[in-house]
């Protein structure tokens, strides 16, 4: 790479340097004008740096410009033109960088800019080159004047029609050297020579510039044989051909030769143009195409008049029709369905009226959120092997908003169909199944509520009956009655008591678990302190301290809390009264961010070894002789805190005391 | 048929409970005149004078009903719903003394109008005195509704 790089800079710069001196050598030869009482030189070695300059940049004109070209200059004007060569000659320089410079800045834009173009680019440079010309060249003649005599006598004063007539000459030359340069830089065998890149349709420019040509060089000969044969007919043709050529005749036909090639350069400039964006065109469409086609997505796009002008693989492999077979045609109805009907895309090409897609469609179609006037549509078709496809259509429109078409994507969804169906099905049997289980549920809840009901009436009856009629036996006949008859019947009425309380208990119980929650924020101190106040008649003249800590908020059943609270205490009362410095504390702490509140007692206590029959219904650890009790309050505070979402535990020691804990599931129902 | 008018009607089905409660009553003295049926139609015919006691002066109301909710037949709070959407009778003050104390059973007295609710306790000292209590109030305090 870095070889062929200095290959390419070593031939640059000896291009360059040839180019320089050739130039150099030709403009010895200068073409003139005569333009009495001026004579109008051109130099036409200049075009050799510019050449340069326009191909490969400044850096190589300025270096062919220093080695010859305009170096010419100072040997043509020379001191004869006094310090009027110092102006005039190094502005030739500095016109070979400019145009070089902004050579070089043209190739990076990537779109051509009109006003980089060398012709326009010209005109400031020309315009300061002029008003040099009217005025520091002006004032350096005056200072050392040319030898050569102006039209006046003064050798000092310059008339000023001689800086108008430079002024021309030189944009005039100017222009015509930068026109040649065009015309060389537009030829193939240039482009090659100076290792430039191929421009599109290189054979035509080729082809319209040597026509330029050959129409020019048609007309000078025409021109001499007009001249020949009408207007001077004392001059040979040869002669009036190249031999003796009057200068009025040369200034006509180079001019027409000049013109020709503008035209030339112009009408292949404008045909690359156009050329150009045909193939740009070309491209976009070959792009989009290679897009869609690309696509995974099943996708046909229709243009003019509803042909299909897209169909892409993916959209083959799921209709199984060909592109070839539909591209051209109109009959995207045809995979879809069994009687030529307007498709998706028809309809929003059309910018049907919504009951139209809603004919079609039923009410399977809604409003895409995305684009304005685009549909969706969930279907099922037959004729596709029984797929559910996801068609979107959306309208294409030309760059005035006017639509010439539209594009439909078919998306398979029919596994997604078939998944939603199958959730569907078991959501339905799921569901069916919990209103089987609630209906079972229920009943069994019936039945428990009818047996609770039986054993609230039917049970106590009989034991009303007992205690009712063996009191009356003992108030009535107490006289008649033994001592010992008279206690039994107290041991009548004792278990009849007892009997009661285990109704009542084994009823709370039941109906615990039944309740519906009623959860809120309740004040845990002001329950404690109730339930203390509810206990007081009871434990009244025991000497037991209870200890009140601190209770946060809670969120509970404000009344199934305070069973819990009541239970707990008077279990705690119950197992400590028997001791001296009784004491019950109720409190609270964090752990491990959970709130646990706790009932400690310094009381009995029992053995850790039966902790896990403590919460159980009728349990008990102590005898009834010892402590009543029926052994449900554990089972019912147990049953609450489960219900809330707590966990309920104990620690004890016998005859250290025992504390219950319980926490409370931030639980709503 | 017991011609004096009668001023307790009580609705109960077990005879230990009715013997209860008439010891209880007499044992306050707080009245005789008490009519005893077994079950829920022979209370509303009673009441109503219908079938059996058709023969029964209509427009003698007892002074209060005591109602069991338990009963063969009618239950007691079909009872209580007729006797309370009878305009004649619904003036009557019904006492239901049961053994349930089911919730749902306390709400829907009181939704009919129940003028007391006294659940019958298995202790006897505590039994007769919900009697005497009912007694005192509804026979001795409470003014007797005007006869017609």
């Amino acid at each position: 790479m870095k070889k062929t790089t200095s290959k390419s800079f070593t031939y640059k710069i000896i291009i360059s340097i040839l180019f320089g001196l050739l130039g150099f050598a030709l403009n010895f030869y200068t073409i003139n004008f005569y333009f009495p009482p001026y004579t109008a030189t051109v130099l036409i070695g200049l075009i050799f740096p510019i050449l340069i300059t326009l191909a490969w940049g400044w850096k190589y004109g300025l270096l062919s410009a220093l080695v010859g070209g305009c170096q010419t200059m100072w040997w043509l004007w020379g001191p004869s033109n006094g310090y009027a060569t110092f102006l005039v000659v190094p502005p030739f320089t500095l016109w070979i960088v400019w145009h070089g410079f902004i050579a070089g800045w043209r190739k990076k834009q990537t779109v051509s800019k009109w006003w980089l173009s060398p012709y326009i680019v010209e005109i400031p440079f020309r315009i300061l080159n002029s008003i040099n010309l009217f005025t520091l060249s002006r004032w350096a003649i005056s200072l050392n004047p040319p030898s050569w005599a102006w039209a006046s006598n003064a050798a000092d004063t310059i008339p000023l029609d001689f800086s108008i007539f430079v002024v021309i000459k030189q944009a005039v030359v100017g222009y015509i050297i930068l026109l040649l340069v065009d015309v060389l830089l537009n030829l193939e065998f240039v482009r090659k020579f100076f290792r430039l890149k191929k421009e599109y349709n290189q054979a035509n420019t080729h082809f319209i510039i040597s026509a330029a040509f050959l129409v020019a060089a048609f007309f000078w000969i025409v021109d001499s044989i007009t001249n020949t044969l009408v207007f001077q007919p004392e001059t040979s043709f040869l002669d009036s051909l190249a031999l003796n050529v009057s200068a009025h005749d040369i200034f006509i036909r180079t001019a027409f030769l000049l013109v020709s090639l503008a035209g030339g350069v112009l009408a292949a400039n404008l045909l690359r143009g156009q050329r150009e964006s045909d193939n740009a065109l070309r491209d976009s469409e070959e792009r989009l195409k290679q897009i869609i086609d690309g696509n995974p997505i099943p996708i046909f796009a229709i243009g003019e008049k509803h042909i299909i002008t897209h169909w892409n693989e993916a959209c083959e492999n799921l209709t199984g029709f060909p592109a070839s077979k539909m591209v051209g045609t109109k009959k995207q109805w045809l995979p879809f369905y069994s009687e030529e009907r307007p498709v998706l895309a028809d309809l929003v090409m059309d910018e049907s009226a919504e009951e139209d897609v809603s004919r079609y469609y039923s009410s399977k179609y809604t409003n895409s959120i995305l684009t304005k006037g685009c549909y969706e549509v969930e279907d099922f078709f037959p004729s596709l092997d029984g797929k559910w496809l996801f068609i979107t259509a959306a309208p294409l429109r030309d760059h005035l908003g006017k639509i010439i078409g539209a594009i439909e994507t078919l998306l398979d969804i029919t596994e997604r169909k078939q998944a939603e169906e199958e959730i569907h099905t078991l959501n339905a049997e799921l569901e069916q199944r919990v209103i089987e289980r609630t209906a079972q549920l229920e009943a069994a809840n019936r039945e428990l509520e009818g047996f609770s009901y039986s054993v609230s009436h039917d049970l106590r009856a009989p034991l009303r009956a007992m205690n009712g009629f063996s009191r009356i036996l003992v108030e009535e006949y107490e006289k008649q009655l033994p001592q010992e008859a008279q206690r039994y019947l107290g041991l009548v009425q004792e278990n009849s008591h007892k009997m009661g309380r285990l109704i009542d208990d084994l009823l709370n119980f039941s109906r615990t678990g039944k309740q519906a929650l009623n959860v809120r924020d309740v004040n845990c101190t002001a329950v404690v302190e109730q339930s203390l106040a509810e206990l007081q008649t009871r434990w009244d003249g025991c000497e037991i301290e209870v200890v009140l800590g601190k209770l946060p908020v809670c969120r509970a059943d404000p009344v199934l809390i305070k069973h819990v609270f009541v239970n707990l205490l008077s279990n705690a009362f119950k197992f400590t009264k028997v001791k001296k410095n009784a004491r019950v504390e109720v409190g609270s702490k964090i752990i491990k961010g959970e709130t646990v509140y706790f009932v400690k007692d310094n009381g009995v206590g029992f053995d850790m070894r039966y902790v896990d029959k403590v919460f159980d219904v009728f349990q008990r650890l102590h005898s009834t002789a010892e402590f009543e009790g029926t052994g449900v309050g554990l089972a019912i505070v147990h049953r609450i805190i489960r219900r809330h979402g707590g966990r309920v535990w104990a620690e004890a020691e016998v005859d250290k005391g025992a504390i219950f804990y319980f926490t409370l599931g931030a639980k709503d129902e | 048929m017991n011609n004096q008018a009668v001023e307790v009607l009580l609705v109960e089905d077990s005879p230990s409970d009715e013997e209860l409660t008439l010891l209880a009553l007499k044992k306050y003295k707080l009245t005789n005149k008490i009519f005893v049926v077994r079950d829920g139609a022979e209370a509303l015919d009673y009441i109503f004078a219908d079938g059996k006691y058709s023969g029964r002066d209509a427009n003698q109301y007892p002074r209060v009903i005591l109602l069991d909710l338990k009963l063969p037949k009618v239950d007691g709070l079909e009872v209580l719903r007729r006797i309370k959407a009878d305009p004649k009778t619904k003036q009557i003050p019904v006492v239901v003394l049961t053994s349930s104390d089911q919730e749902s059973d306390v709400v829907e007295s009181y939704k009919l109008g129940v003028n007391s609710y006294i659940v019958k306790p298995v202790d006897f000292k505590q039994f007769t005195e919900s009697i005497r209590e009912i007694g005192m109030y509804w026979l001795l305090l409470n003014e007797p509704r005007a006869q017609k």
